[in-house]
């Protein structure tokens, strides 16, 4: 100040600093605001810049699937061994398992952004990629709803790309039309994800969203483990119209299943599916739905 | 035994702890220059973040690992050494009385309620290894004298005990922590890092000492009980310690790194070949053992990890069953 008037500024110089300052300033706060506006945030709660992002490592199967889905299949750099859907993602740098991600592979490929599932992922490995410095997003994708805003969350992650629009505008109309054309009357029965012991969906999974849309009541909603272990027993006491089993399986044991359950309960159906369709709640779960709606003939 | 023998056992020792650091600190996917593993450690120690990436790959992935390995392998190895002597069996493991039980329960119980977070899953699991021996311990005397063959039986019908809550509690928990759960309960290194290490290295360097002070208590143990008696030694009290000490020492590596098997039943039995009986020898050369072999296994199971899973638990056994029946043939 002393100086200033020294060298006699005058009072409007004074105040025009003053305003171009306040101006900076104000800029300055409204960019700001303006990207926080911006931040998107992961299942945790923490924010992420929206990118674009071009070297993604995918460290669970269904979130490498919407991602291909969604014509981002070119921006990931790294799957897990399990990521074998579309066959496109076998061909891109393994990183190890999906509870044990091999961290320094990670690190080689050089992502800007690792995506990860909540209850999938290792969370050792989730946290160790946070401390180094390579923030994981989180998803926690266990409904078709949750599959739509994972499309449109790693969509505007990737920078919008061509095709996504459409694919989720398509999954968006098809989701609305399965949940509008949910049969009234429902048929009675239970997913198995293993025979031998039968193994089941319970309420706590996608799967039971699944049998939902699809019209069928899941014989399994109100057990207290997500995947019950049951008896052959048990499954015949609920006397389901339906019993889906995965495809997968030993046939043998399948067999020996079916002739169990047609000899204690001659009105089950036993209907063998495509396993893939009910191990990974992705861009297919609605073609899960239509899977079942048409076992049932119900379209 | 000769005393060179053991004098060569030891340097033998030595050099294999080196390789095994050599190998942890150069081996993985991450491709590194020798000067990014000299910056890593130099960064580790001084607590200031590495500036490359290689650096930083070794500073905060493999140098934790490492240390977390010899700690874990050295502490199970000792552990498995006092468990031998004081029930006088050679199948003994530092996981026979109650504590691997008691961990695991504790592990699946923070993965059910708290999906397997830091701290909770460490205290949980500790808090259960120590509750397993107790209970073991306690429950043996209850009618009578702590024989080893009690003590051996009631650890054996808790393990049961605790492996069906296990089976229980795994039905419980989030599908998607199962696999994560059941990776833990197998053994798993990678969850070291510099706040695990700083608690484990004063923990098991008590515990270790702790154990190296029982010697010659655990040189007369040798004898069986009776004799020990004869010779001034407060066999019950001093057996308690011994269990004790050994178990909480097992309890805090384990709430580290879940139940790596087969290091503490095997190492005090190669040991023994080269040292003799003597605890002081026993003891320490167990350690160094332990933690190089562990290191080693994990280097193995690290290779192989982009491929498929095969957690170190595992590894332990494949790579050590062969080499230790050679060993064990070999006549000392």
């Amino acid at each position: 100040m002393e100086r200033d008037r020294k060298k006699g500024r005058g009072k409007g110089e004074r105040t025009s600093i003053l305003i171009f300052t306040l101006l900076l300033l104000l800029i300055a706060a409204a960019t700001a605001s303006g990207r926080e506006a911006e931040r998107v945030t992961d299942a945790r709660g923490k924010a992420f810049s929206p990118g674009p992002y071009r070297r993604i490592v995918s460290l669970a199967p269904n979130l490498t699937e919407i991602l291909f889905s969604i014509g981002a299949g070119d921006r990931v750099v790294g799957v897990t061994s399990f990521c074998t859907i579309p066959p496109d993602a076998g061909r891109i740098a393994r990183v190890g398992g999906i509870v044990d991600p091999d961290i320094e592979k990670i690190i080689a490929l050089s992502p800007d952004l690792v995506v990860a599932s909540k209850n999938g992922t290792g969370k050792s490995a989730v946290e160790t990629l946070d401390s180094l410095g390579l923030s994981c997003f989180v998803f926690d994708v266990d409904s078709a709803g949750k599959v739509l805003e994972a499309m449109e969350t790693l969509s505007l992650l990737t920078g919008m790309p061509p095709e996504a629009g459409k694919v989720i505008e398509s999954f968006r109309s098809r989701l609305l039309r399965l949940r509008k054309s949910t049969p009234r009357e429902k048929v009675k029965g239970l997913l198995l994800l293993s025979v031998t012991p039968p193994i089941g969906a319970g309420g706590k999974t996608f799967i039971d969203e699944v049998l939902a849309l699809a019209g069928v009541d899941n014989l399994l909603k109100e057990e207290t483990a997500a995947y019950p272990r049951l008896s052959a027993e048990k499954v015949v006491s609920l006397r389901p119209d339906y019993i889906f089993i995965t495809r997968g399986m030993g046939e043998r044991e399948v067999a020996r299943f079916r002739k169990t359950m047609e000899a204690l309960s001659g009105n089950t159906r036993i209907v063998e599916v495509d396993a893939d369709l009910f191990t990974r709640p992705g861009p297919r779960v609605l073609k899960a739905v239509e899977v079942l709606r048409k076992v049932i003939g119900r379209r | 035994m000769g005393g060179k023998r053991t004098a060569h056992f030891f340097a033998g020792c030595l050099a294999l702890t080196a390789l095994s650091g050599i190998v942890a600190l150069t081996l993985g996917s991450f491709p590194t220059t020798l000067s990014d593993v000299a910056h890593g450690v130099l960064a580790f120690l001084t607590g200031n973040p590495a500036g490359s990436t290689g650096a930083r790959v070794v500073s905060d992935l493999r140098l934790p690992r490492f240390l977390l390995g010899l700690l874990t392998g050295g502490a199970l190895a000792a552990s498995g050494a006092v468990f031998q002597t004081v029930l006088t069996n050679p199948l003994a493991d530092p996981y026979i009385l109650g504590v691997s039980g008691g961990a695991a329960v504790g592990s699946v119980v923070a993965f059910v309620v708290g999906g397997g977070d830091w701290p909770l899953l460490q205290l949980l699991s500790f808090a259960g290894a120590a509750l397993g021996a107790l209970a073991v311990y306690w429950l043996a005397g209850v009618s009578g004298r702590r024989s080893p063959g009690r003590l051996i039986l009631m650890g054996v019908i808790v393990g049961a005990l605790m492996n069906a809550v296990i089976l229980v509690l795994l039905a419980l928990t989030p599908p998607g922590k199962v696999p994560e759960a059941l990776f833990w309960l197998m053994g798993d290194l990678s969850r070291g890092g510099r706040n695990s290490l700083v608690i484990l290295i004063p923990l098991v360097g008590a515990g270790f000492l702790l154990l190296l002070a029982l010697s010659r208590g655990l040189d007369v143990m040798l004898l069986g009980d009776e004799e020990a008696a004869a010779t001034g030694l407060s066999v019950e009290s001093f057996k308690g310690i011994a269990v004790g000490v050994a178990s909480l020492l097992t309890g805090t590596v384990v709430a580290f790194t879940g139940l790596i098997g087969f290091v503490g039943l095997i190492i005090p039995h190669v040991v023994r070949r080269f040292t003799g009986g003597l605890h002081s020898r026993v003891l320490p050369g167990s350690f160094l053992a332990g933690g190089a072999f562990l290191v080693l296994s994990d280097a193995f199971s690290r290779i192989l990890q982009p491929v498929g899973l095969l957690p170190v638990g595992a590894v332990t056994a494949l790579v050590g069953a062969p080499f230790f029946i050679v060993i064990l043939r070999r006549r000392a």
